[in-house]
């Protein structure tokens, strides 16, 4: 191997390496590298082998850019990428274009170290190689710039291997390759470098076999032994460093700026001169070197000799080697079938008999034929939709719809202006809605909502619950019962034909005389009022005393009683005057003119308690008061039996005598009832049979006065718990009640589990009432109406009764939320008389 | 103890055991909720509202869709659950094979992600043909939506290609049957309405393409939706494409002679097809049906009861439909909607081109002789050619829906186009109808032979207006604002008309004849005969006596029985009777009646006054002005002014114990600071 170096000492203070010298050496000899560098050596050597040029730079290394190598890292770079393979080296290539010219951008064109140049390359050639090897492997990205070092100052030898090389000494190359794989190998080289790393010089283990060669006159002449450590730390010093003997080196003179320039001038060589910091020599470039150098700039592979199309040998090739490896016999089963094999073959050529076994052959999303085959007959199905769960049908478009609506259907300009003062987002919705007028169809854009309607359209369809009409519903009409005509079903009360004045307060009692000629009222103003119903003239006013709650006639028309409740009195009262019969008159008066005989009969304790029968005083009975009971309470209601011997009062606020039967022929009064927690609300007799009603909260319960006991029990619905009034039809059949949740619950004796409730009334229910002979119902409510409703009961129980509203009645003024307290028909014809919370009373026929 | 042998435990019969919730589907099918609605779009499972909610969901009464127990147990069982399962576990691999970068794994998912074939589902949904048919409106709408849709993720190519492919093929049949009944434009798109089988087939298709969807629209719903639709009007299509003797798929009767480079390009057959103007390849060779038509039409007439007379009508109706444009060339210009006039004109038997440049299949050029009809969109177009008419497309539609020819003066370009009438007629009571459509209905129930000297009369009408319009133009100066008393005056009488009404309304019944029927009535009469004179008397004293009869209040009787009135009442007594369920929604349909009552009459009174207005009497400011009549405030409106005026209150309120509070704080504030200084 024939190395040319040459050390030209120019200036005394300076001494200047030639670069026409081993490339190595200048390795060798650079000071710039430092302890860490070294250090970083030893890390990667053994990584070399391993993943060789793969990575790029890390810009996250520490080290990165404190390391400041120069143009020979990048002859190693190149050197060691020789041996990468073809694409790689390409990619390398570019990268050193780049280099290049931003070096040449930064370099100073007069500038003799050329090394600082280098150093700004280096730098740059850094952060390109970063960009571009960017997508490498992120595993060993961190050591990335630590191989790259490594790579630089191995390849350094590589390097200068190369550009020296005479094309004929391949061998050389070979090896150099091969210890690059393989580094550790040679026992010799590796005692070498280490030497070497002693001498605080940098260098590369991997191929010592060059020192071995090279002479050893370099070694000997210049040998600084500063170590990694900055040449700056000598700046100001007159020594660049110590050799081994610990002499101080000294720097060469390099002579003043007008020696530089004479030099410049003079010096044929000046422009290939480059000075050695760690020697301070001046070293001139050989043309070798120059070549190289030009080469790199050229972005070329730095040897000109280097083949990169080598024929590639493969390690391990397909040739079988004559003798094998193990002479081993071979096993049985590798002679045999494989049992599984054979089972796996059979079991395909089963299915290929089977003809089991197709090619992927993926079936056709779409394939249209004759699904149906006929038009009419269904195709029998697992499932059926029940077809009247089909959807409605979209909405038609009307008129206003239309692209070129009629005049009339187009917005005017006050309802424009109305849209124009909404809310932004509201005015969008009833913009998009709006009927528009277009001139020509050319001009129609695409509709706004279009896609959201078909949208909301599915959303229907699958979403929204369906509800099958049994009738297809139209119109509000096809929605009312089909019920008789009213005026099919006359007669009934449809005016009002009178008013009887004169009650200054709340009338809330209210009776009509059996045979219908007298009509008796009670109001809260203290009075009792007996009117003639055919002129309505008031016949009689009695001054009672207290506030009138209920009244009620003696049903009996052979006598003339009329029972009223005041306070907590009832008083029997016989109303006589110039209209009632005197016969009938004089017979009521011999009823009371002298108190039964109680003879042996005792009575309860109990009731003596409850009730007193008293005989009114002489002021009293000029009134016409007959017989007084008075009660421990208020009593609320009076009822007669249909005979006119019984009769029995509720006292609300009494707990266990709440009601009390009286029987008037004998002065005699019972508790039946001895049950104290029930509130008894209203209460009735049977028109017929011996059975007795009394509603309570949520209850009404029937009795049989004969047998004592309960005979039914009716819960009422939640709704109607509170029971304002109970009138039982003459039939004794059905009864109805009236309840404050505005309802009113008809009831058959014999059903009374499926009542049939009407809901008509928009307020409480203040009394419901039956006509004796017409099949008529009344209900006043606190809504201020009154209601008539036809109700028509059948001798057929299957039958169920018809009820029809046929009137709704009103006139009476409220007064704090009340109106109509009272009804009461009149016994034989079909005239409604009503007491109203005005202080009037009203006549409707 | 314990509950009672014949009791019931909740929710085990009736009701409750029907119905199952939506959230309790979902888990009983080990689906998602997405996949679960999938399946129900597909399957045609909807919810059902049961008849008592509170009972069905077991006490609960808040809303819960709810399905019906059978149709969830029956689609446990089905295979488009495997597949959707599949399709999850598929979708699963796939996520994974690309994490891995595996690319050979993720095509062999691909490759085996399941295509299912909805043919089984479309014929549980409609077991007869007839029942597909009857239920092609929505489908159709959809699809001629996803013709013209952007390709978008959840819609891919191959849906919009194949929409557009059943599209053409559904349009050759409408054409070759010549079933197309009614076609309507709007605002929104245009309205089609086709008779297949005796069943009438409405469907929308958009003005143009669709580029913006909006955000809000699921467009993943949609796509199951356009699945089933595909699959379903492929068979529907394939049928009635055979009904009328048409290959399927649909085939160029004569190749045409392409050029090398078209020759290649489908797209050019495509086109041949979607042109909806080229003959295509037949099953069999044409036979004549219309003899057999004539026949069955003959013996309609001799059973000539009332509605063998209707189907009899409707039958020559629609064989005029067929034969309306026949012998008439219409050629398009390029600024029309080519797909829908050709479909129209087709339909009614005319022959249509237009520019080869627009479209190929362009038949014959714009300069044949014979062309009768040119349809013009523009208004400043040269009329060439003296032979033939020039006529706005909407003439084209009008024409169809009054199913005659109609004068084309009122349509040519530039011309300021009569309205353009609903052919959806309805029939609702209180149902403002325009003049414009009574001319169509007359139209429309006239003979063929009426039919003409219909047209002249209204023809007639229209000239008299207008010689009245010009008329009244020319001396507009002269007469000025003395009608407009007049007006007012007429409005006046309806508003009195109105209060009149309503007094009768007040006017109860008399009560005469109840009483005469009466059975015991005489008494009473007696007493009324002493109760005017007892009025009489008490005139002067009434304040003296306390007890006192009066007449009820006085009322005008009048012997004359409005029958109207007393059908009123007959039907607020009916009212009251009303079923508890139904209460509701009778009042919901009372308000629309009344609703649609109201703005009948408000259009009617608009028609008027435009018709005034044109003659001049009505000035511009009463005609734009605000309505005569204040518009009734809705509950809703009247609950919001409600609530703003309690707001504003509120709000005043704040204000001033804000103010009472500051004027405080003030007060105290220099205490503070003095404390602080101290």
């Amino acid at each position: 191997m024939s190395r040319k170096r040459k050390i030209v000492q120019e200036a005394p203070s300076s001494s200047i390496l030639k670069f026409d010298e081993d490339l190595d050496l200048l390795g060798i000899l650079d000071e710039d590298d430092d302890e860490e560098e070294d250090r970083l050596q030893q890390k990667s050597f053994t990584k070399l082998g391993l993943h060789g040029l793969d990575d790029g730079p890390d810009t996250s290394d520490p080290y990165y850019y404190e390391d400041k190598d120069n143009l020979h890292k990048e002859v190693a770079f190149y050197k060691s990428s020789k041996k990468q393979t073809k694409s790689k080296n390409s990619t390398e290539i570019k990268t050193t274009k780049k280099k290049d010219k931003k070096g040449k951008s930064k370099s100073v064109p007069d500038s003799v170290e050329e090394d600082k140049i280098e150093d700004a390359n280096k730098s740059d050639n850094d952060k390109k190689d970063d960009d571009v090897d960017d997508s490498d492997d992120d595993e060993h990205a961190s050591e990335s710039s630590d191989d790259e070092d490594i790579f630089s100052s191995d390849g350094l030898d590589d390097e200068s291997d190369n550009s020296d090389e005479d094309s004929d000494e391949k061998d050389s190359d070979d090896e150099d390759e091969g210890y690059a794989e393989k580094p550790s190998d040679d026992g010799d080289s590796s005692a070498v470098a280490e030497e070497i790393i002693t001498d605080g010089v940098r260098a590369s283990k991997q191929l010592p076999d060059e020192y071995a060669d090279n002479d050893s006159s370099d070694e000997e002449e210049i040998m600084n032994t500063i170590g990694n450590v900055p040449t700056e730390w000598y700046d100001e010093c007159d020594h660049i460093g110590f050799d081994h003997t610990g002499q101080k080196i000294y720097k060469p003179d390099r002579g003043d700026g007008l020696d530089a320039f004479l030099r410049r001038i003079e010096d044929p060589n000046y422009m290939r001169t480059v000075v050695d910091r760690l020697t301070g020599q001046d070293v001139v470039l050989v043309d070798d070197d120059l070549e190289l150098i030009q080469r790199l700039v050229k972005a070329q592979v730095p040897s000109a000799q280097y083949n990169l199309y080598e024929p590639f040998m493969d390690l391990y090739s397909h040739e079988v080697m004559e003798t094998p490896l193990s002479g081993r016999p071979e096993h049985k089963r590798s002679f045999l079938p494989s049992r599984s094999e054979r089972e796996k073959i059979s079991r395909m050529v089963h299915n290929i008999k089977q003809n089991l076994i197709h090619k992927h052959q993926r079936p056709k999303r779409y394939q249209a034929y004759d699904l149906w085959k006929s038009d009419h007959i269904p195709v029998p199905m697992r499932r059926r939709l029940n077809p009247k769960y089909k959807a409605p049908p979209c909405k038609l478009p009307t008129n206003s719809n239309s692209y070129n609506p009629p005049p009339e259907f187009l917005p005017t300009k006050f309802q424009l202006d109305w849209i124009k003062s909404k809310h932004v987002r509201q005015r969008a919705e009833i913009w998009a809605r709006l009927p528009k007028k277009y001139n020509s169809l050319r001009l129609v854009p695409n509709h706004r909502t279009y896609v959201m309607d078909v949208f909301n359209r599915c959303l229907d369809l699958y979403m929204s619950s369906r509800f099958a009409y049994k009738k297809i519903i139209g119109t509000s009409k096809d929605l009312l019962p089909d019920l008789p005509r009213p005026r099919d079903l006359r007669p009934f009360p449809t005016r009002e034909a009178l008013q009887f004045l004169g009650h200054k307060s709340v009338v809330r009692a209210l009776a009509v005389h059996p045979l219908g000629k007298i009509l008796a009222t009670g109001s809260d103003d203290h009075t009792v009022k007996i009117w003639e119903i055919s002129s309505g003239r008031c016949i009689r006013t009695l001054d009672v005393g207290d506030a009138v709650t209920c009244l009620q006639w003696n049903p009996n028309s052979r006598v003339l009683v009329l029972a009223v409740c005041v306070g907590s009195c009832v008083v029997m009262i016989n109303p006589e005057s110039y209209l009632t019969e005197a016969a009938v008159v004089t017979r009521t008066n011999a009823l009371f003119m002298v108190p039964p005989e109680q003879g042996d009969y005792e009575v309860n304790k109990k009731v003596q308690r409850a009730v007193t029968w008293a005989t009114p005083s002489s002021d009293e009975r000029q009134m016409g008061y007959r017989v007084v009971l008075k009660h421990l309470c208020p009593v609320q209601q009076i009822v007669w039996h249909p005979q006119g011997d019984y009769f029995a009062t509720l006292q609300r606020e009494a707990k266990s005598s709440s009601v009390i039967i009286h029987q008037l022929s004998r002065h005699r009064s019972q508790i039946p009832f001895s049950k104290s927690a029930i509130k008894v609300t209203a209460m009735s007799f049977h028109p017929k049979k011996a059975y007795f009603y009394i509603c309570c909260q949520g209850r009404v319960r029937v009795y049989s006065l004969l047998q004592k006991k309960l005979i039914r029990l009716i819960r009422t619905s939640s709704s109607s718990e509170w029971i304002s009034s109970i009138a039982v039809h003459p039939s004794g059949e059905h009864f109805i009640i009236g309840s404050h949740g505005k309802r009113l619950t008809w009831y058959e004796m014999e059903a009374t589990n499926r009542p049939y409730t009407l809901r008509y009334h928009h307020g409480a229910v203040r009394s419901v009432a039956y006509h004796n002979k017409y099949p008529l119902m009344a209900s006043a409510a606190d809504d201020g109406r009154v209601i008539v409703a036809h109700a028509m009961v059948y001798n057929d129980w299957i039958k169920d009764p018809l009820i029809v509203p046929v009137k709704e009645l009103r006139s009476h003024a409220f007064l704090d939320g009340v109106c109509v307290l009272q009804l009461c028909w009149h016994p034989c014809n079909p005239v409604l008389f009503t007491a109203g919370a005005d202080g009037t009373v009203r006549l409707w026929q | 103890m314990g509950r009672p042998r014949n009791m019931k435990k909740k929710g085990e019969a009736g009701e409750a055991a029907r119905f199952i919730s939506r959230s309790r589907a979902v888990r009983k099918l080990q689906l998602g909720l997405q996949a679960f609605n999938r399946v129900c779009i597909i399957k045609g499972i909807f919810p059902i509202e049961p008849k008592n909610r509170i009972k069905a969901q077991k006490g609960d009464s808040k809303y819960r869709p709810l399905y019906l127990k059978k149709d969830i147990k029956f689609l446990m069982h089905d295979p488009l659950i495997w597949t959707i399962r599949q399709e999850e576990a598929l979708r699963k691999k796939l996520a994974k094979a690309r994490h891995l970068r595996d690319g050979y794994k993720e095509q062999l998912v691909k490759r085996n992600k399941p295509i299912y074939r909805l043919e089984q589902n479309v014929l549980e949904r409609y077991p007869t043909f007839v029942d597909a048919v009857k239920d092609l409106g929505d489908p159709l709408t959809m699809i001629f939506l996803f013709c013209n849709i952007e390709v978008r993720p959840p819609i891919y190519e191959h849906h919009v290609s194949r929409c557009q492919r059943l599209k053409i093929e559904f349009l050759t049949y409408v054409i070759e049957a010549s079933c197309l009944t009614k076609a309507f434009i709007t605002t929104k798109g245009y309205y089609y309405e086709v008779e297949i089988m005796g069943h009438n087939i409405v469907w929308t298709a958009p003005h143009n393409c669709v580029t913006e969807v909006p955000p809000n629209a699921d467009m993943k719903i949609m796509r199951h939706f356009l699945e089933f639709y595909i699959a379903m009007l492929g068979f529907v299509n394939f049928r009635l494409l055979g009904k009328v003797d048409l290959r399927y798929p649909l085939k160029p009767k004569v190749m045409p002679r392409l050029k090398g480079a078209e020759k290649k390009d489908l797209d050019n057959l495509k086109n041949l097809m979607a042109s909806l103007n080229y003959p295509l390849e037949k099953t069999t060779e044409e036979s004549e049906e219309n003899l057999d038509d004539n026949e069955t039409t003959s013996k309609l007439i001799k059973g000539s009861s009332e509605k063998t007379q209707k189907v009899y009508a409707e039958r020559m109706q629609a064989e005029a439909r067929r034969k309306l444009f026949s012998g008439l060339k219409f050629f398009l210009n390029p600024e029309c909607n080519r797909e829908s006039l050709t479909l129209v004109i087709r339909s009614c038997g005319g022959e249509v081109s237009w520019p080869s440049t627009v479209f190929p299949c362009s038949t014959y050029k714009e300069d044949d002789q014979c062309i009768t009809h040119q349809i013009v969109d523009r208004p400043n177009f040269d009329k060439k050619y003296l032979t033939r008419f020039y006529v706005q497309p909407q003439w084209v539609y009008d024409c169809l829906n009054a199913v005659t020819l109609k004068p084309c003066q009122p349509y040519l370009p530039g011309c300021p186009l009569p309205p353009h009438i609903c052919p959806f007629l309805k029939n609702f009571e209180g149902w403002y109808i325009p003049p414009e459509e009574e001319d169509l209905r007359k139209l429309l129930a006239a003979s063929p032979e009426e039919k003409e000297a219909l047209l002249k009369e209204m023809a007639a009408a229209e000239q008299k207006k207008l010689a009245m319009l010009r008329a009244v133009n020319e001396k507009s100066d002269d007469e000025s604002g003395s009608e407009d008393d007049d007006d007012e005056d007429k409005y006046d009488e309806d508003e009195n008309d109105e209060s009149d009404e309503e007094k009768d309304e007040e006017v109860e019944e008399d009560g005469d004849d109840a009483v005469n029927e009466a059975d015991a009535s005489m008494e009473v009469d007696d007493g009324e005969g002493n109760n005017k004179e007892e009025e009489k008397k008490d005139d002067g004293k009434e304040e003296e006596i306390k007890d006192v009869v009066r007449r009820g209040k006085e009322r005008f009787y009048s012997k004359k029985k409005d029958e109207s009135k007393e059908e009123r009442t007959d039907t607020r007594m009916r009212t009251l009777m009303i079923h508890k369920k139904n209460r509701k929604l009778y009042h919901k349909l009372k308000t629309k009646e009344t609703k649609r009552l109201r703005r009948s009459s408000m259009l009617k009174d608009r028609r008027e006054a435009l018709e005034l207005h044109k003659i001049g009497k009505i000035s511009d400011e009463q005609l734009e002005g605000p309505p005569k009549t204040k518009i009734k405030q809705t509950f809703s409106e009247r609950r919001a002014k409600l609530y703003q005026s309690r707001v504003r209150s509120a709000v005043r309120f704040a204000r001033s114990a804000a103010n009472k509070n500051r004027f405080r704080g003030e007060k105290k504030k220099p205490a503070i600071a003095d404390t602080r200084d101290e």
